[in-house]
């Protein structure tokens, strides 16, 4: 008889580690950051107790667990790490080691807000401030969907070769617990087969990695990496369908809708924040609005011609970014946006705010009063 | 109402201050207060922080005071002193801060002799995170991260900072490792490491042995006991390398 799904109540750091668990990783470096940490003591601890049959590497700061992780890709593991804010950025060279070199490393991020000055909250300037280091970016919504994106994630990574970061909100998602179904272990290994790397370092065949090139050389490789980030949005939707046939799930594929069709107000955001705007929408439509949600789940690459195809004809769309897209005004989802609809759906208002920087609270009814102050502009 | 008498350097504001009862930071604060005090350098000093647990003093002090990058306190240091060489510059520390993240530049910061006071606090744990494994974390020690003990198999030996540090520097370095077990010894260390900076001598390293029961999980006398009978035997106290006295106080 087929084992059933579990279902438990867990957080959102511990949703990660068990998703890891179950795409049976094999090297795991990590260094602590705050709301992270709780992902590496999980994982730490299930490799300790056998749990998890990988190595942990009690690396000495980001810099080297992505070096780490780079290396341990390349040697043909699969493998995870986790980081936040300034964590990330002390990551960013070798965020393009991992990409240049097309090693399909998957990482969670778990957003909060940058330094100086210090905060511990979320907000999303830390995974938006990686957009151009040529990841692929995921931003999840709830437990359930870090769990699913994560196995997702190192599916589409391995299918092209293309490193994956997995974001979600510090405290709101990190470490509130949410109920959680857990596939049967047989079910996530038919979606999530082992990991064979078409190439990797092995003396018995010499070659060497990520050498110097001559520009012509150079610029062949980083036109491939611009192209394959492109061509991830088919795999991202296949991943997405066949994780749903599989285990009944289903979170959106690049992007996820919520009372769109007939909407003539759209928020759009990405996150926690999106989650909540849920409940904005139903206020919003108590209060006679026709309002919808648009969410990408994918950032990079942004999924233009989806959200094209969905937004409906005369639409406002309100994005409420949570990051300053330093030198515009307002944020970097508007800019994206707007970079998409130009020229292709002149139809679309976009209006912008930035809000809940720092991890300032939003709930639902500030976001919908916040939406029609926006109509009235 | 009885006031204790406090360093005059304290900036009583934020006292009592917010340190977790038993933790070995305020010891070693006190002391550096009042070692400011007799050397009256409190209206020359800057006094910077990593972050770690050493970033809750950024307002203990009535100085000037910065919070870095965690690790980057020691360039951040540099960079003061070598544009203000007057300035008495103190960078605040963990072990994790120093001998991890930041051990590329706490060597080469030494290396070049830069003339600035470090203060390391080892409490053998990633204190603010939560008690994660540090690099000096004991054999055997149970954190977060090593919650069977740390296994010095895949994770190597605690590291001895100031024994490493006593190699690479060049003369006129002071080098010690005190304890907050040993306060008299602390601020005599301490003291000298100041002196040193005031002299132009070169680079100047203090490790603490310190406590941290929140994440020891220790009562008052079980903390007591992992510091004096597991850490000190481990990582001994004393003069390293001083200018001061040839062969160094032990
Ligand atoms: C680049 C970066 N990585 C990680 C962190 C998270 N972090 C904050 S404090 C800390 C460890 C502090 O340990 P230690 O230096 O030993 O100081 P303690 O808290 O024990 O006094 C870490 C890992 C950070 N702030 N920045
Ligand atoms: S966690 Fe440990 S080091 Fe930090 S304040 Fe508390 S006792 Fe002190
Ligand atoms: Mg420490």
């Amino acid at each position: 008889m087929k084992a059933a799904a579990q279902v438990i109540m867990d957080t959102g750091a511990h949703a990660a580690a068990l998703a890891v668990k179950s795409a049976r990783v094999d090297v795991v470096p990590g260094y602590p950051i705050t709301p992270q940490t709780a992902i590496m003591e999980a994982l730490a601890a299930m490799v300790e107790n056998g749990e998890l049959h990988a190595r942990f590497i009690p690396v000495e700061g980001e810099h080297s667990a992505m070096a780490a992780a780079v290396a341990a890709s390349a040697a043909g593991a699969r493998v995870f790490t986790a980081t936040s804010a300034n964590g990330l950025l002390y990551m960013h060279e070798v965020l393009h080691m991992a990409s240049g070199g097309r090693l399909p490393v998957v990482m969670c991020n778990v957003n909060r807000g940058i330094f100086a000055p210090w905060t511990l909250w979320a907000d999303h300037q830390d995974s938006f401030a990686q957009r151009d280091t040529g990841w692929i970016q995921y931003h999840c919504s709830s437990n359930q969907e870090v769990f699913n994106t994560i196995l997702q994630a190192f599916r589409v990574a391995e299918q092209i070769n293309i490193p994956i970061m997995v974001n979600f909100d510090g405290f709101a998602i990190s470490h509130c617990l949410m109920p959680l179904t857990l596939p049967p272990q047989e079910d996530i290994d038919r979606f999530l087969p082992p990991f064979e790397p078409e190439w990797r370092l092995d003396p018995a065949h010499p070659s060497s990695f990520s050498n110097v090139t001559m520009a012509a050389e150079y610029a062949t490789f980083r036109q491939m990496l611009a192209d394959d980030i492109l061509a991830a949005i088919p795999l991202v939707k296949q991943a997405a369908r066949e994780y749903q046939e599989i285990t009944g799930m289903w979170d959106g594929d690049t992007i996820d809708t919520y009372r769109l069709e007939d909407a003539e107000v759209v928020a759009l955001a990405v996150n926690s924040m999106a989650a909540e705007l849920r409940l904005s929408v139903d206020i919003l439509r108590q209060q006679g609005i026709k309002a919808g949600l648009l969410r990408p789940r994918l950032v990079v690459p942004f999924p233009s011609e989806d959200i094209i195809q969905v937004l409906p004809r005369n639409a406002q769309v309100m994005v409420l970014d949570r990051n300053y897209n330093y030198g515009h005004p307002g944020g970097i989802l508007a800019q994206e946006l707007k970079g998409a609809l130009f020229g292709r759906r002149n139809d679309i208002t976009v209006k912008n705010r930035v809000m809940g920087i720092g991890g300032i609270d939003l709930p639902r009814r500030l976001m919908a009063d916040e939406i029609r102050a926006m109509m009235e502009e | 109402m009885i006031t204790p008498a406090v360093p005059k350097s304290w900036y009583l504001p934020t006292k009592p201050h917010k340190f977790c009862p038993g933790c070995g930071h305020g010891i070693v604060l006190k002391a550096l207060g009042e070692v400011i005090d007799e050397l009256e350098i409190q209206d020359q000093t800057i006094f910077g922080c990593d972050i770690g647990c050493s970033l809750l003093s950024w307002d203990f002090f009535a100085c000037d005071s910065t919070q870095t990058h965690h690790g980057r306190t020691i360039p951040v240091m540099v960079g003061i002193k070598r544009s203000r060489p007057e300035l008495i510059t103190i960078g605040y520390m963990g072990d994790g801060g120093g001998y991890s993240i930041g051990s590329q530049h706490l060597l080469n910061s030494a290396v070049r002799n830069e003339k600035v006071t470090l203060i390391l606090v080892n409490n053998t744990n990633y204190g603010m995170t939560g008690g994660q494994m540090a690099p000096t974390t004991l054999p055997g020690q149970k954190t977060e991260t090593s919650p069977y003990g740390r296994d010095p198999e895949t994770t190597g030996y605690p590291t001895k900072g100031p024994e490493f540090l006593a190699e690479v520097t060049s003369e006129g370095a002071y080098v010690a490792r005190a304890t907050v077990s040993k306060y008299k010894q602390l601020k005599r260390f301490l003291k000298n490491a100041l002196r040193n900076q005031i002299e132009g001598n070169g680079f100047s390293f203090v490790e603490v042995l310190s406590t941290c029961p929140t994440n020891w999980r220790t009562n008052a006398q079980q903390t007591w006991h992992f510091l004096e009978d597991e850490m000190e035997p481990y990582f001994p106290v004393g003069e390293l390398k001083s200018p001061f006295s040839k062969g160094g106080d032990k």
